[in-house]
């Protein structure tokens, strides 16, 4: 057995590493790398770190079947204190660098401290090297990894940051290889404080699960299973821009910075037209995938980028009123080369806009670059502006639009599409209201990345189906009703969880239903050589949600803080089949109560209960709160406030 | 009979490795893996690069100590590990660098004995099997 059950820490400031191993105990408690990155910053950090210091943990962890033939088991997790919304904030992506790390031995990787100056680790196996990276400060992602890439028979997986990271945007994203992103939450911001450009890595000591055959054949199945269904073509046939066309069609199209729900136009920028113009040349997987949604697409001179994503699209595209394909690749592939967040970058700059729309910006603020909806020219600049810090626009815009707004004023914080600090994702909660609780108690801000409550749209019979197995009732398979939220958006959140510490690809298990808490004991069972049952996994995705938001419990998070954007609260959108087509404080207000009280979590504050944390053997948090009084503000430990 | 690449829609997903080294190793290495995905990213293209059982066969000629041999029943080419000394002439010989070397000896596709496992394992047929 070889079950890669390592932790490899490594400390830049002292140029020093050390391994600490995993009990197969602690892989039930949290199905893996989520959980388990959430324990040790709740472990090892104390409240108030400045996320841009040395003392911020860094941790890259392989999902716990990355590297082997689980479908669709290629994506990891980035897990830090986030610069820009100051809570954790867990980043997930694929690539085939976890199945590399995975094979090299080690689940995690915690990076401590920071370099004096530019560094790059290198891993390979139980060899591990802190390297100068002073050549390759400056340099774009394409840059990088053709600089690395030079050594001779070089077989590495690269991890690094464009120059967004370097100059700490709070939109920038940690690159693997050329296109995949750990995007959101400023991680790469973090690496860039910690000098660190670049982590390499080579897995040539290999995985051997304890049941290995069973493991196999159970892969095996899965692959078959999830692949049945017809729906899931989709994501070979359009990526995940294939509902482009049908989101805009019903009005849920984020457009003009959310001002409206839909554009004609918007069909020149979706999935189909990608394929139809021969702009899409090539489909692309995260390692072991078996749908392939992501995308290789050129301009008409030659610019590569490895999208677009749906959200890509509504970010950069709609969003910025820009219904040009051949400029929306450009705009992607610009992202691609600073590595900067599409979703967060695409929202600074249609604030921008809106801005200047609305007269609100001085022209101090626009000497250089005029930002005009529909203007890609102008985008383009942004991007660079933002990504080098250049000018005043750009500067200002690489805080987020939460700080812009604060500095702007003049009423920009009211489309300023933003809660916690980070840009909301291109979903148009106004039309589906799980996902605004959703996006509402996210620990990371209002995006779709912690849960994916798709089944409440109910539009396929299995949807409609767990709908029923949640709440009891058919009925409940709308997104336009309050009730039955909370129950809805538990089961997604901890099912989520479990997905994204296991490796797996949240589109099997929350997006086609057909991976889900059994089959994914069955396996981990398997790899493990425990019985695992899918109500103890579950369980470990509930400890995670609950530790996470232990994690900003601790900073100073409170129910307040689990609220959405004004725009999606007191801006109702027009033209959707939802006739009340907004989320009021008193409706959200509706679904937070149910939702707390699904949890055990504190009414008036959303801080878990000490009962509740016990019950989820989150013993070490219940001390800790007891210890910084956390409790007395809500006057004992009772879960009801 | 050989694996070869069919469609030219390989996406990269390198799940054929994993299995290929399991079926063959019994452990999920790149590194014991008989087939090998090339990633070029930067054009969009990937490439499974296996064994293709030439007829003149190179490594074949290259082998000075006859541990390599063609297997006519099967009409594959087939390392007998037991007499390979080592020596890397095979690995140098293949034009198309799918001739592995583990440290001990040379390994390279032998069909998975007519049932190949990266076959069956491709959800996209980016490889078929020819009898």
């Amino acid at each position: 057995m070889d079950l890669a059950n390592r932790i490899l820490h490594v400390d830049l400031s002292n140029n020093i590493n050390w391994i600490e191993e995993i009990s197969r105990e602690k892989y039930i408690k949290y199905a893996g790398s989520r959980g388990l990155a959430a324990e040790i910053l709740f472990r090892d950090m104390k409240k108030g770190i400045n996320p841009l210091s040395p003392e911020n943990l860094f941790i890259v962890g392989s999902g716990t079947f990355n590297g082997t033939m689980a479908p669709c088991s290629g994506r990891l997790n980035v897990v830090s204190k986030s610069p820009l919304t100051g809570g954790i904030f867990k980043s997930n992506v694929g690539s085939a660098w976890g199945a590399n790390f995975h094979q090299a031995g080690y689940t995690l990787l915690v990076v401590h401290g920071a370099s004096e100056k530019p560094s790059m680790i290198r891993i390979e196996d139980d060899k591990v090297n802190i390297e100068s990276a002073e050549h390759l400060w400056g340099k774009n992602i394409w840059e990088t990894n053709f600089a690395i890439e030079e050594q001779e028979d070089f077989d590495y997986e690269i991890m690094a940051i464009g120059p967004a990271g370097e100059n700490l945007v709070m939109s920038a994203a940690v690159m693997f290889s050329f296109y995949n992103a750990a995007a959101r939450g400023g991680l790469a911001a973090v690496m860039g404080a910690k000098n660190l450009k670049a982590i390499i890595v080579k897995g040539e000591k290999g995985i051997v699960p304890i049941k290995a055959q069973e493991f196999f054949k159970l892969s095996e199945a899965l692959r078959h299973k999830i692949l049945a269904p017809a729906s899931s073509k989709r994501y070979w046939n359009l990526g995940t821009a294939n509902s482009v066309s049908a989101v805009n069609a019903i009005g849920a199209f984020p457009v003009y910075n959310f001002q409206t729900g839909g554009h004609p136009d918007v069909d020149k920028i979706s999935g189909h037209e990608l394929v139809r113009t021969g702009a899409l040349k090539a489909r692309r997987s995260c390692y072991s995938c078996v749908f392939a949604c992501h995308r290789f697409s050129m301009t008409e001179d030659g610019k590569a980028t490895g999208g677009p994503e749906y959200e890509t699209i509504s970010a950069l595209g709609g969003g910025c009123g820009i219904f040009d394909l051949q400029e929306l690749l450009y705009l992607d592939h610009l992202c691609s080369l600073y590595g900067l967040d599409t979703i967060s970058s695409g929202a600074q700059i249609q604030w921008a806009m809106e801005s200047v729309q609305r007269g609100t910006l001085d022209p101090e603020w626009t000497e250089e670059i005029m930002p005009r909806f529909g203007d890609a020219e102008s985008a383009a600049k942004l991007l660079k502006a933002i990504a080098y810090r250049e000018g005043k626009l750009g500067n200002l815009l690489a805080d987020g639009i939460k700080k812009a707004s604060q500095v702007i004023g003049n009423d920009s914080s009211n489309w300023a599409v933003q809660a916690k600090g980070l840009e909301q994702s291109r979903v148009e909660v106004r039309c589906a209201y799980g996902y605004a609780l959703a996006f509402a108690v996210n620990h990371r801000g209002p995006d779709h990345l912690c849960s994916q409550p798709i089944a409440e749209m109910g539009s396929r019979e299995n949807q409609v189906v767990l709908i029923e197995k949640i709440t009891g009732d058919r009925k409940y398979a709308s997104p336009y009703q309050l009730e039955k939220r909370a129950e809805i958006v538990t089961w997604h959140e901890n099912v989520y969880a479990i997905t994204d510490s296991l490796g797996f690809c949240t589109f099997t298990s929350l997006s086609e239903y057909e991976n889900n808490p059994e089959t994914m004991a069955q396996i981990l069972s398997a790899y493990l050589g425990i019985d695992v049952s899918m109500e103890e996994l579950y369980t470990a995705g509930e400890r995670t949600i609950s530790l996470e938001r232990a994690f900003n419990v601790r900073e100073g998070f409170r129910r307040k803080d689990d609220t959405l954007p004004r725009r999606m609260m007191y801006e109702k959108l027009e033209g959707t089949p939802n006739p009340d087509a907004i989320i009021t404080p008193e409706k959200l207000n509706y679904m937070l109560d149910q939702y707390y009280t699904l949890r055990e979590w504190n009414l008036k504050t959303g801080i878990p209960s000490k009962e509740k944390l016990i019950k989820l053997e989150l013993d070490f948090v219940a001390d800790e709160f007891d210890v910084l009084g956390i409790y007395n503000e809500i006057g004992g430990t009772e879960s009801e406030g | 009979m050989r694996v070869k690449r069919a469609s030219g829609q390989c996406t990269g997903c390198q799940r054929c490795e994993a299995i290929c080294s399991f079926q063959n190793t019994g452990k999920i290495v790149k590194k014991n893996s008989r087939i090998r995905i090339k990633k070029a990213e930067t054009i969009g293209k990937f490439t499974p690069n296996v064994c293709i059982q030439c007829e003149n066969a190179k490594c074949l000629i290259a082998c000075t100590v006859g541990a390599i041999y063609r297997d006519d029943e099967m009409n594959i080419v087939r390392v007998n590990k037991d007499k390979c000394i080592g020596c890397r002439k095979c690995v140098e010989a293949c034009p198309l660098k799918v001739m592995m070397f583990n440290g001990e000896y040379a390994f390279k596709c032998e069909c998975c004995e007519g049932n190949p496992a990266c076959v069956n394992g491709c959800f996209i047929h980016a490889i078929e099997f020819e009898k």
